[in-house]
């Protein structure tokens, strides 16, 4: 009975305009499932069995993935509430505790973001431990060292947003930092502030890069390091 | 790429006879070795939805009970003590904190550790020449890259090292305090 209510849904001519295949009872259908649909086609119709194994990529690249669409989705919601100047920032930050859902929304970004930090550095770490960066890896392997150091700045870009102390002094004890850089340390924190200090300038030239700018490197970046995954024989052999 | 493996087959020229096995599969294999592969769909398919919702599941629960930090507002005049950057950073600081010449752990440290990590893919290599063997001898420490792993480990637990005392044990003038005191 059941099956045979699935067997006319999967039939239907909607269903097949939507999906083409029926239910996925054979190899090839199995295949051509994974072939014939967009979100899926990223993914090999066959992997190796040892590629399933938890313990030995423990999910780290997935994980990362999945939070950085976590902290896409919340971040884009949080910018309908959000206004980049130093006079409406930090109470925007406080008006959101009292829209509805508002605060585990900042939440939600919040603790993904330092979750993507972490996930994103364990998963070099996996890799490194593993292996997997030998031939024919190794520039995916420094696309992977480029998309740390953009979670990293996309991390750090992100945490001036809220205009509080924390922010303020992060940022300038951050950007204080960069100014030890020799001959051109000064103008490395102007470019990157707008200002001689962290003020209004610096909050936009956040926010466009944290929002805009980042986002779109690192999605580009990303998509060439999940290309190049497949391109280079699928997920690497134990040693 | 793993060429070896369809190499199975192939027919040495001085043998009249061919060796035939019949393999379990669910569908005809021609020319090709077994292999140990799965279906995509549903064996990983179904991993990565329980493993995705897993995740989900946890950051919300997290979200759930532990709010965000949101002090007062920013204020110029107010520096608090210490000023900390953030938690990422603040092994740098701690390092930082160290010396008279803060070029050194904030700017070089840093990029030699970056360049050195771009780099490994290209040193961790099978020598060819023997320049290369030596090379390798010193930096990788031969096929079990006995060096490269040590040094790898040194930098994963100087980092955490660093952090963590940098975020949790410093307080006023960057003095070493206890975090549960």
């Amino acid at each position: 009975m059941k099956k045979r209510i699935l067997q006319r849904i999967s039939d239907s001519a909607v269903w097949r305009s939507i999906f083409r295949t029926g239910i996925p009872d054979t190899d090839l259908k199995r295949s051509m499932l994974m072939f014939h649909n967009f979100f899926l086609h990223i993914f090999p119709v066959k992997m190796k069995r040892h590629g399933l194994q938890f313990s030995y990529t423990f999910c780290l690249g997935g994980i990362s993935c999945l939070l950085f669409i976590v902290l896409t989705i919340t971040g884009i919601l949080l910018m309908f509430h959000y206004t980049p100047s130093i006079e409406r920032a930090y109470f925007d930050m406080q008006a959101l505790a009292l829209i509805f859902n508002g605060k585990i929304l900042r939440n939600l970004h919040r603790w993904a973001a330092h979750g993507m930090v972490v996930t994103v550095f364990l998963h070099m770490v996996r890799v490194f431990y593993t292996r997997s960066y030998r031939p024919p890896r190794e520039f995916n392997w420094v696309i992977g060292i480029g998309l740390l150091i953009l979670t990293l700045a996309l991390s750090y870009t992100g945490y001036l947003l809220p205009w509080d102390q924390l922010a303020y002094w992060g940022i300038t004890v951050g950007t204080t930092i960069m100014t030890y850089t020799p001959f051109i340390g000064n103008y490395v924190r102007f470019f990157l502030l707008g200002a001689d200090e962290v003020g209004h300038e610096a909050l936009l030239r956040f926010y466009v890069v944290h929002c805009v700018e980042l986002p779109l490197i690192i999605g580009a970046l990303m998509a060439v390091h999940f290309w190049r995954v497949r391109k280079d024989g699928g997920i690497s052999g134990l040693l | 790429m793993d060429k070896n493996q369809d190499k199975v087959f192939v027919k040495d020229p001085n043998k009249t006879y061919g060796l035939m096995e019949i393999v379990e599969g669910t569908s005809p294999m021609v020319e090709k070795a077994p292999e140990d592969t799965v279906d995509t769909f549903p064996h990983y398919i179904i991993l990565l939805t329980i493993c995705s919702l897993a995740v989900t599941f946890a950051l919300l629960l997290i979200s759930l009970f532990f709010d965000a930090p949101l002090e007062d507002l920013a204020n110029p005049l107010i520096t608090p003590n210490p000023g900390k950057a953030p938690w990422y950073f603040t092994g740098i600081q701690e390092l930082i904190h160290y010396t008279n010449k803060p070029v050194i752990p904030a700017i070089i440290i840093p990029l030699l550790i970056i360049v050195w990590l771009i780099l490994i893919p290209y040193i961790d290599r099978k020598p060819l020449t023997p320049f290369a063997s030596l090379f390798n001898r010193i930096f990788i420490g031969g096929e079990k890259r006995r060096i490269l792993i040590y040094l790898f480990t040194l930098f994963i637990f100087g980092a955490l090292i660093f952090t963590i005392i940098g975020s949790l044990f410093r307080g006023e003038n960057w003095s070493f305090v206890l975090p549960w005191k």
